[in-house]
């Protein structure tokens, strides 16, 4: 499969990067990506994937197009409102990036289809803004063996993590349980701004890239936190922990409650 | 020495002239190595690509400059042999 003199001219910004070329360049048409969630991150997560050329990016999101998304969701027009959002998003991405597909899947991720819904992709980004949902994805990235690509914003805090199964610790190596419901605010309550979900969906992007093109990737085994309110960067070192019921020996599914989130489900938008 | 194949980009300029240079230069690598001839109209691109590639991963051997015309060069470039 070699590059066209379409696609070598489309790429020549990444391709003239001294560790990035054609083998890089034909290790990401050839990947199948999912992201779950067409909000606040999926949006830069998406738009990054599709503008490196990502071959199949699969977009899974249920909600529809609401015009509080539009602080931050640059996917989106007022004439999306109410649209289908995987949809709406599948379409703009296909516009910047004929070269590649994208696929809209108007679906709920829940424990219970996420490890079907999530099999044989070659990475998974995480842009859902909720505990449930955040742990079926990550039980189901440790279960598939998929790499995952965690990343969260509330406020002006931003976290972003790469996992590799079998390598790296999970998601639930680091975070066992979900906090209790109602302790954490989610974005309608607490605020985000536009900017913030584009940094850290930029970094999950990247990483992502970068891991699909087989090279270095710097958020193993690492948390990384940003504060904007004064632009810190703080990575923290992570381990894996044994007993982890998600990525040690025995896996043991723990759905995180969704009747006792509903107080949040209620009232949030995607973040 | 005689070229594996030849890129002729004329009418192309940095930094396209380069990026054309090094993706045939690695699907060479890639397939065996071998050597690339470039035919190139931009003056600049003959010492500009061969210096772009010294900051490549990839070792890469300027074999020989030629002077064709004015303003046309070909250039001979050896590619390793490297596995994907």
């Amino acid at each position: 499969m070699s590059l066209s003199l379409d696609e070598i001219k489309r790429y020549s910004r990444q391709l003239v990067l001294p560790d990035f070329g054609s083998r890089e360049q034909r290790r990401l048409k050839k990947s199948k990506v999912a992201v779950t969630g067409a909000g606040g991150l999926g949006c830069p997560i998406s738009t990054y994937l599709t503008l490196a050329g990502v071959g199949r990016i699969d977009l899974i999101d249920m909600d529809r197009v609401d015009l509080t998304n539009l602080n931050r969701q640059f996917l989106y027009g007022p004439e999306d409102i109410d649209k289908v959002k995987a949809e709406r998003a599948a379409e703009a991405l296909t516009r910047i990036n004929p070269e590649i597909e994208v696929n809209a899947i108007n679906e709920k991720v829940t424990y219970d289809n996420a490890f079907d819904l999530l099999k044989g992709y070659d990475a998974v980004v995480d842009g859902t803004d909720n505990f449930p949902v955040r742990y079926a994805v990550n039980d189901a990235c440790a279960v598939n063996k998929v790499p995952l690509f965690h990343g969260a914003v509330l406020m002006y805090e931003g976290r972003a993590m790469s996992i590799i199964p079998g390598e790296t610790a999970c998601f639930r190596c680091v975070f066992p349980e979900a906090p209790p419901a109602g302790m954490v605010p989610t974005c309608r309550e607490a605020g985000v701004i536009g900017a913030m979900t584009g940094l850290i969906g930029s970094i999950q992007a990247l990483e992502t890239i970068r891991y699909l093109a087989d090279q270095e990737i710097a958020l193993k085994n690492t948390l990384l936190i940003i504060n904007a309110d004064t632009m810190s960067f703080d990575k923290i070192r992570l381990t894996r922990r044994e007993n982890c019921t998600a990525c040690g020996e025995k896996f043991v599914p723990k759905p995180v409650d969704e009747v006792c989130d509903t107080r949040i489900a209620a009232t949030e938008g995607r973040s | 020495m005689k070229e594996t194949e030849v890129l002729d980009i004329r009418g192309e300029k940095c930094p396209n002239t380069f990026v054309y240079t090094k993706i045939k230069l690695e699907d060479l690598a890639y397939s065996g190595g071998g050597i690339l001839k470039v035919i190139v109209d931009y003056p600049p691109a003959v010492e500009n690509i061969p210096r772009s590639l010294k900051t490549e991963k990839v070792s890469y051997k300027l074999l020989d400059v030629k002077k064709v015309d004015e303003n046309t060069y070909e250039l001979l470039i050896e590619a390793p042999s490297l596995k994907e």
